[in-house]
């Protein structure tokens, strides 16, 4: 399994959750990086494929001048070619996160397996890998007038109740664990470790609410 | 992969449950696929996936045990049978594609699930087995969710206790099919559903049985809906510093 990003955008910027090594640089992990101010590009499932198509074709051959959407347009293209001329089959993602000059929002992904190819455009959230889970929750608990801070609650949320589910492990590793933001104005930054670890506690608390408040659902003579 | 699968374990009995949606083919999905079947009074069969040769797996199951009753009379013995027959059905819906010209993409699974009571170990016991290999698990003490499971898994560690009774756990297996069904477009259709209790043995429940369980459901979907809203919309504020 790759690892896991999810993404969920709000009025006032996007919430990003990212399975992923923390380095030793805090605003580094392998497989998320800026390509201008208001783009940022993700990718996942393998990695080290993910790193190669970056440098060998995307920084090299792609206008990294222009927005999110232009950049993800060209990238496309030169991935499919690059993936049909030297047959791979991956499994390869990428996700773009980032802003058109007009402040608009925008979450694109390609993806690619075997021999299918897909590109998507995301809203309000996108997911690295498809788990029917992650749309599940974010359908129950998205509003769309919802801040970005909750939106970081939620990812959060999204992202941990996946991994319990996934691997069957309820030990959250903060090692791997990163939130970020994407504001309009601000740019892309992430959460510090005493930042994310507060929001994944302040989501144990809620789980636990959860299942004290559902604990009557289904008993005898209710 | 199709279908929403499970076999839940009461403390007084088994759940099989499953949708009934096929998709793939020619047309989209269709909502009437036949996907579990009674194998004897204590024995159930379930299977996902591929529509066709499953059914011929679960149905041709049931005309073994009928056909040798002395033999194949406990739990055991049945899925020790039980394999040959589903990889049987698997191999011969694979010969006819392929004697058809058809390619079998390589992401097809079927599976099929076996649950009862096992009089001879005077325990309920369930057992899967999925293509390509299809080699028994088996799963003494736990439950089995196979196929689009994620959403129920979800819901099962939040809703489900052990000393849960085999009615209580026939709402909850409802409740899990209906709220995979409206995220999931592949897990839909009229609910199947049978009931494994040492008294009573393999009882299929009738569709006005589940229409009834679906109505009494109704409170629980705007309830859970409106815990897990609250969750996220109480007012405490987040603080904390975004940056190093």
């Amino acid at each position: 399994m790759g690892n896991m990003i999810v993404g969920i955008q709000t009025l006032n910027g996007i919430a990003i959750a990212v399975e992923s090594p923390r380095l030793a640089d805090p605003n580094v992990t392998p497989n998320v990086i800026a390509l201008n101010q208001d783009t940022v590009l993700a990718y996942h499932e393998t990695l080290s494929l993910g790193e190669h198509m970056v440098e060998a074709i995307l920084r090299p051959k792609v206008d990294l001048g222009g927005d999110v959407v232009s950049i993800a347009t060209q990238a496309d293209n030169l991935f499919k070619g690059f993936v049909g001329q030297n047959q791979m089959t991956g499994p390869i993602g990428f996700l773009f996160f980032g802003y058109t000059p007009s402040g608009q929002g925008a979450m694109l992904g390609w993806f690619h397996a075997g021999d299918q190819t897909r590109t998507t455009r995301f809203f309000p959230f996108c997911m690295s890998r498809s788990c029917s889970l992650v749309g599940y929750l974010v359908k129950k608990l998205y509003t769309p007038d919802i801040s970005l801070s909750k939106a970081l609650e939620l990812v959060a949320y999204v992202m941990t109740q996946s991994r319990i589910v996934l691997t069957g492990t309820t030990i959250m590793e903060y090692d791997q664990f990163n939130l970020a933001v994407f504001h309009p104005d601000q740019g892309f930054c992430w959460l510090s470790k005493g930042a994310t670890e507060s929001i994944v506690g302040r989501n144990e608390e809620r789980d636990r609410a959860l299942r004290i408040k559902c604990a009557e659902l289904f008993i005898e003579g209710d | 992969m199709m279908t929403l699968a499970m076999a839940l374990r009461a403390y007084d009995g088994l759940v099989l449950a499953t949708d009934s949606r096929a998709t793939g083919g020619p047309r989209l999905s269709v909502d009437t696929s036949e996907k579990f079947l009674q194998v004897n009074r204590d024995i159930g069969v379930m299977t996902y996936g591929l529509a066709g040769p499953g059914y011929t797996g679960i149905s041709r199951l049931v005309e073994t045990v009928k056909s040798k009753r002395e033999e194949l009379t406990y739990f055991r013995p049945i899925a020790d049978a039980a394999g040959g027959v589903f990889r049987g059905a698997y191999n011969e819906w694979l010969d006819t594609e392929k004697q058809a010209g058809r390619e079998v993409p390589p992401g097809l699974t079927i599976g099929f699930i076996l649950g009862g009571y096992d009089s001879a170990a005077n325990q309920f016991k369930i057992s899967h087995w999925e293509s390509p290999e299809f080699r028994e698990r088996q799963f003494p003490d736990g439950d089995l969710l196979a196929a689009q499971w994620y959403i129920a898994r979800f819901l099962l560690n939040k809703l489900f206790y052990p000393e849960i009774s085999v009615e209580q756990l026939s709402e909850l297996a409802v409740f899990l099919l209906v709220e995979t069904a409206t995220s999931e477009p592949t897990v839909g259709g009229p609910l199947q559903l049978a009931t494994i209790t040492l008294s009573q043995g393999f009882q299929r429940l009738h569709e006005q049985d589940i229409n009834e369980i679906l109505r009494r459901n109704q409170k629980r979907f705007c309830l859970f809906r409106k815990v897990l809203l609250n969750i996220f919309t109480d007012e405490t504020p987040f603080v904390a510093s975004w940056r190093q």
